[in-house]
């Protein structure tokens, strides 16, 4: 994040943050900004959802709105995977493929719900 | 090249077997508050699991980034199951932490259930694509 003056806020605008950093080979800082877009997606679900999340964890935020939703996982496997970018970011354990296909998955569950 | 496809075939029940007895074992070490095992096993399970149904299509991922693939490839096809790919990524969340001991005990519960799903699901597709 060279431009502090454009320093994201919401989801949509850490994911085209983390998209720069990817693209200028900033692998670590592009995970973390994939993670904050996720992050920050949960702050949306939780406040629309009547969740607070000072009270309740991330994990308990999706837990809930799947069972409210009749969904299986869905909410959580979007937590998660984004929480897989946090960790990639210190570890580096994901392969190409396997980066790739985290990317994705964050993309389409950051673009579909915030 | 038939040869080898058949012969990966072939090898296919073999995987799927081993993936359904290493879910077996980490559910039972599951009910006994074995997790760090379990999440071992279910690791096992997972690449078992992936094989069995890449096999089955006559190929031979190999490494776990080659085993990636073969799951994205599995997924074009199957498009409505996304839990596939969050419960893969849970299962690697799940190896590196035996290493680095890094997820809390939430995520680290988490992962475990989209684990024991992912499993239970790629031996479903399984199933589905030897009868077809």
């Amino acid at each position: 994040m060279s431009n502090l003056a454009a320093k994201p806020q919401t989801p949509r605008e850490y994911l085209a943050a983390g998209e720069a950093a990817f693209e200028n080979g900033d692998k670590a800082v592009g995970c973390i900004l994939f993670w904050k877009a996720v992050e920050s997606t949960f702050a949306g679900l939780a406040e629309s959802n009547g969740l607070d999340l000072n009270r309740n964890t991330l994990s308990q935020v999706a837990r809930a709105i799947d069972e409210k939703q009749g969904l299986e996982l869905h909410y959580l496997g979007g937590l998660s995977i984004g929480q897989s970018m946090k960790h990639n970011a210190e570890f580096d354990y994901m392969g190409p493929n396997e980066l790739e296909m985290v990317m994705n998955g964050v993309r389409k569950f950051v673009l579909k719900h915030a | 090249m038939q040869d080898r496809r058949h012969r990966l075939r072939q090898r296919a029940p073999i995987h799927a077997a081993a993936g359904g007895n290493y879910l077996a074992d980490a559910q039972h070490l599951l009910q006994r508050d074995r997790t760090e095992s379990a999440a071992s096993l279910l690791y096992e399970a997972a690449k078992s699991s992936i094989n069995a149904v890449a096999n089955l299509r006559g190929e031979n991922p190999g490494h776990t980034d080659n085993k990636t693939r073969a799951l994205q490839a599995i997924m074009e096809q199957h498009p409505t199951h996304e839990l596939l790919q969050d419960g893969w990524e849970a299962t690697r969340k799940l190896h590196i932490h035996c290493d680095q001991h890094h997820l809390g005990e939430e995520e680290f519960a988490d992962s475990l259930l989209l684990s024991v799903a992912f499993v239970q699901q790629m031996l479903v597709l399984f199933q589905q694509e030897t009868r077809n």
